[in-house]
C-alpha cells in the first residue's frame, strides 16, 4: 500500500512539475512574440508588358537611378542612423513567376528579424510558407502567402553586403 | 525649409531642389477584406496599425539624418476609386522633391497628369500615370 501512494506521490510531483516547465517554455514563447518582426519594406515588384521600358521611363521622367534590376532607395535606419537601410524596386516581366502561386500584379518585400524564429511561428499559426529560406551573403530569404493569396517575400537584410553587391555592379541608389 | 549651405555649417550639403523622386513614401494595395487583412498583418508579422488604419514605417534620409521619412502601408477595400482610373491591384506613392518643379517638368514630356496638386498639413500631392497604366501618387512632405 505504502509503495502505491509513494508511487501516486510521484506521478502527481513529475505532473506538477511537467505543468511548471511548461508554463516556463510556453513564456518563453510568448516573450519572444512580442520582438519586432517585421522593421520595413525591403522591395516593390509589380508586373508589366516591358520592364526595359518602365525602367527608362521611371528613370527620365521621375529621376531614378535605374540599372538592369529596377532601382534601390536608400536611407538610414529610423532606430539606428547610423546603419544603412534599402528598398529595392523592380518593375518584372508580366509572365514572371517569381510572384507564384500569386496571381497578383505586385509582390511586397518585408524586411524582417530572425527569420528562423519568424517561419517557426508562422507554420504554428497555420501561415502557408511556400520555400525553406534562402540564404545569400546579402540576407536569408523565404515566402509566404497572406491570407488573400497575395505572396510575401520576407528577407533579413545584410546591408552591408548588399551595398557591396550594388557597387560592384556599378549600381548608383535613387536617394 | 532648407537650411542654406554656408561657412558656418560645412557638413550641411547644399539643399539640392532638382525635382526628382527621393524614396517611397507608401504602398497601397487592394483587398476584399481591409479588417481581416490588417489583423492578419499585425498578429503573423507584427505590423502596428494606426489609427488611420495604416502601417506607418519610419526610416531616415541618407544625407540629412536628423529628417524623418515615413512609409504608409494600406491595404484598400478591392475597387477603391483612390486607385482610378488604373485598373491594377497596388498604387505607389513616391516621396518626392520639389513637386512644383517636377510637375512642369512631367507636363512638358507629354506625361498625363490626374489633376493640379493638393495641399495638405502633411505635405502636397499630385497623381500622374505611367507609361504603362500605373497611377502614381507624387508626395512632397512638409
Amino acid at each position: 500500500m505504502k509503495k502505491i501512494i509513494l508511487l501516486f506521490f510521484a506521478f502527481a510531483v513529475t505532473f506538477v512539475l511537467g505543468f511548471a516547465f511548461k508554463s516556463v517554455t510556453t513564456k518563453s514563447v510568448n516573450s519572444q512574440q512580442s520582438i519586432k518582426k517585421v522593421t520595413g519594406i525591403g522591395g516593390i515588384f509589380f508586373k508589366c508588358k516591358d520592364p526595359k521600358a518602365m525602367r527608362a521611363w521611371y528613370a527620365a521622367h521621375l529621376g531614378l537611378n535605374t540599372n538592369e534590376y529596377g532601382a534601390v532607395f536608400e536611407w538610414r535606419q529610423g532606430s539606428d542612423t547610423s546603419k544603412k537601410g534599402f528598398t529595392q524596386w523592380s518593375p518584372f516581366n508580366e509572365k514572371t513567376r517569381y510572384f507564384e502561386p500569386s496571381t497578383k500584379d505586385f509582390m511586397i518585400n518585408y524586411r524582417i528579424e530572425n527569420v528562423e524564429t519568424l517561419i517557426e511561428e508562422l507554420k504554428k499559426s497555420g501561415v502557408t510558407v511556400v520555400d525553406t529560406i534562402e540564404s545569400y551573403e546579402y540576407g536569408k530569404f523565404v515566402h509566404i502567402l497572406d491570407p488573400e493569396g497575395n505572396k510575401i517575400e520576407l528577407w533579413e537584410p545584410n546591408d552591408i553586403e548588399f551595398e557591396k553587391l550594388g557597387e560592384q555592379i556599378g549600381a548608383k541608389t535613387t536617394k | 525649409m532648407e537650411k542654406q549651405n554656408n561657412t558656418s555649417d560645412q557638413d550641411t550639403p547644399p539643399a539640392d531642389s532638382t525635382p526628382k523622386v527621393t524614396g517611397i513614401g507608401g504602398i497601397f494595395f487592394f483587398t476584399d477584406n481591409p479588417q481581416e487583412t490588417k489583423e492578419w498583418y499585425s498578429k503573423n508579422l507584427g505590423l502596428e496599425i494606426n489609427e488611420w488604419g495604416a502601417s506607418s514605417f519610419d526610416s531616415r534620409n541618407i544625407d540629412k539624418p536628423e529628417e524623418i521619412n515615413t512609409l504608409q502601408w494600406s491595404p484598400f477595400k478591392t475597387g477603391s476609386d483612390y486607385f482610378a482610373p488604373s485598373k491594377k491591384e497596388f498604387m505607389i506613392n513616391y516621396r518626392v522633391q520639389n513637386i512644383e518643379g517636377l510637375l512642369d517638368k512631367l507636363k512638358e514630356n507629354g506625361v498625363t497628369i490626374l489633376e493640379d496638386i493638393v495641399t495638405y498639413d502633411y505635405g502636397k500631392f499630385v497623381h500622374i500615370m505611367d507609361t504603362q497604366g500605373n497611377k502614381i501618387e507624387l508626395w512632397e512632405p512638409v
